[in-house]
């Protein structure tokens, strides 16, 4: 029986894992990897303490700052699916067939990237459809390839990818981009990159990997066809809260409802931090202080039981 | 993260870069996909970093 499970180590579950630790709670780590989604990410800038860190770099200081910790375990790459409140306790049952029991959870599952749900799309992931630009960029050198998606995220991609594909299509279902004005401005001034607005993507075409894509372009109704051989999907995030959400609540989003002062889910017990709450600020620095947040919780709840 | 693992575990390897067309014309006839990393320890063919199985096949035991 552990005093803290915690499921995913992002920063939310890394913070929480070291500050439980050091309370010296019998604590649990149940994660696939560590480093949560900015672990693919090309450069960091903004983790308080450091200029410029990679993905890379930061999925390892995480890793390495939990393992110097007394008093916890880590399950990796192990990934929860089914929790189960026995009789005030927690049962965490894994996709290795492990189950584990806590008198206390904290949930920092993070999120996942999000699909458009069209024909063709699951089809050729891997096979033309691609979610990390960062990743996958080199792979489509000389190739055309479209990104879907115009905030942050997909102008980034557009960039990283103009910097090998022949040309990048970069897509829109809105009236204009959305992302901060000085990426727009990179992008705008790229002659490699197609900005195409109002276009609804509708399938993706090909044999055995990507051909093209089809979207509908909504200023005259009609069907259009673009030929590319990679799309990068680059429309945000939604949260890993459907193993958890029959236990607490949680809001149209998939957010899981939190108490903002103490990290605390509406169940007793289950306290949750990071990217899969309804934190309004998606940081790294801001999962990281929730998750501290929801260990010191979890420790005054352990005492008061 | 694979190449870390390989330094990490002693392991040598040889590295192709997929902007290189020869290369990966050699990543999709192994591995019929563009998903990369993929790695081919003696034939066999892994797509991703997958701790696990990169340490099963290369006899290594979890830390």
């Amino acid at each position: 029986m552990y005093d803290v499970i915690i499921i995913g180590g992002g920063p939310a579950g890394v913070a929480a894992g070291v500050y439980s630790a050091r309370k010296k709670l019998r604590t649990l780590i149940i994660t696939e990897s560590f480093g949560g989604q900015s672990a693919v990410a090309e450069s960091i800038e903004n983790w308080i303490g450091a200029k410029k860190i990679s993905g890379i770099e930061f999925a390892k200081i995480l890793e390495s700052h939990i393992k110097a910790q007394e008093n916890i375990e880590v399950k990796m790459p192990e990934s929860a699916f089914n929790i189960e409140n026995l009789s005030g306790n927690f049962k965490v049952t894994t996709d290795k067939n492990n189950s584990y029991q806590s008198k206390t959870l904290i949930i920092t599952s993070g999120g996942r990237r999000r699909h458009l749900n069209i024909p063709g799309e699951e089809k050729f992931e891997g096979k033309g459809v691609a979610y990390c630009s960062t990743c996958d960029a080199p792979v489509f050198k000389n190739k055309s390839v479209a990104v879907i998606g115009s905030g942050n995220a997909g102008l980034g991609a557009a960039i990283d990818l103009a910097q090998y594909s022949s040309k990048v299509y970069l897509l829109s279902n809105k009236n204009s981009l959305i992302g901060d004005i000085s990426i727009q401005e990179i992008v705008k001034n790229s002659d490699k990159i197609v900005i195409i607005t109002n276009a609804d993507v509708q399938e993706i075409i090909g044999n055995k990997f990507v051909s093209s894509l089809k979207y509908a372009d909504k200023n005259d109704n009609q069907i259009k066809e673009l030929n590319v051989e990679g799309i990068f999907v680059e429309i945000g995030s939604t949260p890993n809260s459907e193993f958890i959400k029959e236990l607490v609540n949680i809001n149209q989003k998939g957010e899981i409802i939190i108490d903002h002062k103490t990290g605390a889910t509406s169940h007793p017990g289950i306290f949750a931090a990071g990217f899969v709450t309804d934190e309004i600020y998606k940081q790294n620095n801001i999962c990281a202080g929730g998750g501290i947040i929801a260990a010191l919780s979890a420790y005054n709840y352990l005492l008061n039981l | 993260m694979a190449k870390e693992f390989f330094k990490h575990n002693s392991i040598s390897y040889e590295e192709k870069d997929v902007s290189d067309d020869t290369a990966r014309e050699e990543m999709i006839e192994k591995s019929n996909q563009l998903g990369v990393p993929v790695i081919d320890i003696d034939g066999k063919i892994i797509v991703g970093f997958d701790e696990g199985k990169l340490s099963e096949l290369l006899k290594i035991s979890s830390k």
